[in-house]
């Protein structure tokens, strides 16, 4: 039995009318990789940045250990060990590799000297330090991914939240990223991917959580969910057969 | 070396230059009280211009209200001196805590919100000041003024005979609010800053306490207008309600950064040795035209520079070199930090995840 | 008792003018983002727009009215499309740095007009003298016919506006851009048009209140800055990009400067304002409106 790093209970968040996420209950395990599918507004984002704090819950409870984090602010999420990527590449265009990843190692490490070999670490494991004295701007979209990566795990997180990485990303590319995750995944860090293609979920998740229209509607082993009848209706039948039809 | 060094190395360096160069001015070029006058005008405006550029030009939150903090040094030293016979020295330090302790008010009430908020607070509130100076006229003197008794020479009480004493006195205060910002920009603080002003959500899911720093940033960013406040005061000997917290220093702080490059490093030097002097001089050599001419042509420049590059004449581009990275760019004729060849080839392995 | 609702009609009847140039400087930052610092001036343009056909050409303002519009309009556009659109093009430039440009560069803008006004009239006050001089007593309220009349021709510019906004293919382009930026081009219409128009009947709007303004507040070159502050509080209470919450905000404004120059001092009115402004940004920075939106 693995200890339970993510705990959420009860996550509702409501937009005006709108219900974006409606009584959402899971858990993440240490070391877990976790998939969250679902249709084009199925409140998988919302969901995230719920998690992250960017979105202030309505009601439930989220927890990373025995830390609340429902109700904090994002940049306290953050220095709590959950960091994110964006869905669009969020980066700080017109500063270097370097400085982008510097500056998150800077929340966390008590020096700048400190920031700056922690960027480094992370350069390495990544493998991209010819790319640190580059502007962002100046950088194709999948290595831009791969800093916005490198930026999440300067914070030393003990979980990282991925926002369809893969968007927007070539075959190649998309191995290059999953490769990646596998990587760190496999060395210890716990992991939530947001995708909308399915084949990455399949090959990359350990455990999969189906959204439709708010609501929780599958959760379990990636080849199980797919199997199930609520989960074909409400997602195979709509925007993802062109997913499914798209050769692996 | 790594090219951050480098970058900082040359700054450093040129900044050395700057400083003999402007220090021995006096003995080779300022032969006129005009020019004498002028020179230490602008160091003074470049000091306030170099504050604000921490908040606003690093930390993307603009104030079109550092007038504020300009104002309560000046008026601070002077009700101090001419009410309570405060030694002057004293009175600026005094007027930097208070300017101090007013940031932190208006950090908490405004920086919370976006940035529009912050510009517009500022400006109403450096406009509020200059009404309640000139209201309550039994402490501030009011719409005429205050003006500080003649002493002579007495340095012991901040007054001197030879001006080109407070020359040098305001390239002091140039100097250090110059290194001040270089000292932020590198920093930790300086990092955040940028990294809010370029994206606030990303700066927060990385963790940054924005809030905090902005905050700082604003508390760091009212100490040299302040002291410039104060050494104004001082200079002048007189201070009233408009050129205290009027709109256009107000507005004047901002423009000279604006011009030359707001977060620029060397954007504050650069606007204010072109605008200060530029201002001065058409007020004295227009006075036979209509008023208001002069700061027609004032407006005209100032519209041109920015039509032309609305980033100021820092990122000017100067023949057909390409654009310099990060906002710690060098100044024109400096080493060219751009990476070299070997960065080029560097980007040659990412490509494989494209291929 | 008469002191209060006499202070409580003149806050509202200038009010509405307040209302009218707020709601042109809300609609310009709700569709281009641009935080117009020249728009003070605009108003004082419509005052010496006032004033020059009244004395060359014995022009009521409330004909004036017509010219001034087209006129303001015209420059609104002339600022949009050197000015503000010239940042947008500039190669490689950031939406922040691209709006940061503009700020100055409208500042430069509002410093150029009072300048150019300063040389041309001189700093001494003008006015139209004489039209609608009429003073109405209301049971010992005593109500100006110029602000009055003045009153109504800014609801009914303001209501003309509303109706455009609900009604007209830009207007529904213009709702649709305050809410997503990216939403005029899927009502069909040429996002870069939506702009220039939104800045333009911005500006005209700004020029009308000036112009009917004129027939009871004498105007000098720097008129235009205390409006420019009245403006960007009333459109902070309004809420950013609200047309609606911005008229409205406009009364509350009128009425707040009135109460404090009667009952404080007068050349306090512009602070008791600013400390409202205060409170709003602590308690209601969304704007005191906000869930009543014009486009809602």
């Amino acid at each position: 039995m693995t200890d339970t790093l993510l705990r959420v209970e009860g996550l509702t968040v409501r937009f005006g009318g709108l219900v974006a996420v409606n009584d959402v209950n899971f858990t993440v395990h240490e070391g877990e990789l976790l998939g969250i599918i679902g249709p084009n507004g199925a409140g998988k984002t919302t969901m995230f940045n719920a998690v992250a704090g960017a979105v202030r819950p309505t009601s439930g409870t989220i927890r990373i250990g025995d830390e609340l984090v429902s109700g904090r602010p994002p940049e306290r999420v953050a220095r709590l060990g959950i960091a994110r990527t964006f869905q669009s590449v969020r980066l700080f265009k017109a500063m270097t590799v370097a400085e982008n990843v510097t500056l998150s190692a800077s929340t966390v490490c008590p020096s700048m000297a400190a920031a700056r070999a922690r960027a480094d670490e992370v350069a390495e494991l990544l493998g991209m330090q010819a790319l640190q004295p580059i502007r962002v701007e100046e950088l194709p979209l999948a290595d831009q991914k791969r800093v916005e990566i490198a930026r999440a795990l300067a914070l030393r997180p003990r979980l990282l939240l991925l926002d369809e990485m893969m968007s927007g990303l070539n075959q190649a590319e998309t191995r290059d990223i999953i490769g990646v995750i596998k990587q760190l995944n496999g060395d210890g860090l716990t992991t939530i991917v947001i995708e909308h293609v399915l084949r990455v979920i399949m090959e990359l998740s350990h455990r999969v959580l189906v959204l439709d229209h708010g609501v929780q509607i599958a959760e379990g082993p990636p080849r199980e969910v797919m199997g199930d009848p609520r989960v074909v209706e409400a997602y195979l039948g709509r925007s993802a057969a062109k997913n499914l039809g798209e050769p692996a | 070396m790594n090219p951050v060094t480098r970058v900082l190395r040359s700054t450093g360096g040129l900044g050395l230059v700057v400083l003999v160069l402007v220090a021995s001015l006096p003995l080779w070029f300022i032969q006129t009280n005009f020019v004498l006058s002028v020179a230490t005008l602008t160091l003074i405006f470049m000091a306030a211009s170099l504050g604000w550029n921490v908040i606003s030009g690093f930390g993307g939150q603009i104030s079109f209200g550092h007038s504020i903090f300009f104002g309560l040094g000046a008026y601070t030293t002077a009700i101090l001196q001419v009410h309570y016979h405060l030694n002057a020295y004293l009175g600026v330090l005094v007027g930097v805590v208070v300017a101090v302790a007013l940031a932190v008010l208006l950090g908490a009430v405004t920086l919370r919100l976006r940035g529009i908020y912050f510009s517009l607070a500022t400006f109403a509130l450096t406009l509020v000041f200059a009404i309640l100076t000139g209201h309550y006229e039994g402490f501030t003197g009011g719409e005429v003024g205050l003006t500080l008794p003649l002493l002579g020479d007495a340095p012991g009480q901040f007054s001197f005979e030879n001006k080109v004493t407070f020359y040098w006195i305001a390239m002091i205060l140039a100097a250090l609010a110059f290194v001040v910002t270089w000292l932020v920009l590198r920093s930790r603080l300086g990092l955040q800053l940028r990294a809010i002003q370029a994206d606030q959500e990303a700066a927060q899911a990385s963790g940054v306490l924005v809030f905090r720093v902005k905050l700082t940033g604003l508390v760091i960013s009212a100490v040299p207008g302040a002291v410039a406040g104060s050494v104004y005061m001082q200079y002048i000997g007189f201070i009233d309600p408009d050129s205290a917290f009027g709109a256009t220093l107000a507005t004047q702080i901002a423009v000279i950064a604006f011009v030359g490059g707001a977060g620029k490093l060397w954007g504050p030097v650069v606007g204010a040795v072109i605008l200060v002097p530029l201002q001065q001089l058409l007020n004295s050599s227009l006075s036979a035209y209509p008023a208001g001419f002069n700061l027609v042509v004032y407006a005209l420049v100032v519209l041109v520079i920015l039509w032309i590059e609305p980033r100021g004449i820092m990122s000017m581009r100067i023949g057909r070199r390409r654009p310099r990275p990060p906002r710690s760019a060098a100044p024109p004729g400096g080493p060219d930090p751009e990476p070299a060849s070997p960065d080029a080839e560097a980007a040659v392995p990412t490509s494989r995840n494209g291929g | 008792m008469t002191t209060l609702v006499q202070t409580l009609v003149s806050g509202i009847l200038v009010g509405g003018l307040y209302g009218l140039f707020s709601s042109g400087l809300t609609l310009i930052f709700g569709i281009t983002r641009v935080i117009n610092f020249a728009h003070g001036d605009f108003v004082t343009l419509g005052m010496y727009g006032a004033v020059l056909l009244f004395a060359s050409a014995g022009l009521s303002p409330l004909i004036g009215i017509i010219p001034v519009a087209i006129i303001s309009f015209v420059l609104g556009l002339i600022v949009y499309r050197v000015i503000v659109r010239r940042t947008l093009s500039v190669k490689g430039i950031s939406a922040v740095d691209a709006q940061h440009g503009q700020l100055v560069l409208t500042l430069a803008v509002s410093i150029l007009i009072s300048n150019v006004l300063l040389m041309i009239f001189g700093p001494s006050p003008q006015a139209v003298q004489g039209v609608l001089p009429a003073v109405y007593n209301v049971f010992g309220v005593y109500i100006a016919q110029a602000r009055l009349v003045s009153f109504v021709i800014a609801l009914v510019v303001f209501g003309l506006l509303y109706l455009a906004l609900q009604r007209t293919l830009y207007g529904k382009a213009i709702r649709a851009t305050v809410d997503d930026r990216d939403m005029a081009s899927m009502v069909g219409v040429d996002p870069n048009k939506v702009y220039a128009v939104s800045f333009s009947v911005g500006i005209m709007l700004t020029g009308i209140a000036g112009c009917v303004l004129a027939t009871y507040y004498p105007v000098t070159p720097t008129t235009g800055a205390g409006f420019l502050i009245i403006a960007f509080v009333t459109v902070v209470m309004g809420g950013l990009g609200n047309v609606v919450g911005a008229f409205v905000a406009g009364l509350l404004v009128g009425i707040i400067q009135q109460v404090t120059a009667i009952y404080v001092a007068v050349d306090l009115q512009d602070v008791g304002l600013f400390l409202v402004f205060v409170l709003v940004l602590v308690l209601r920075p969304q704007g005191i409106l906000a869930g009543r939106r014009a486009s809602a």
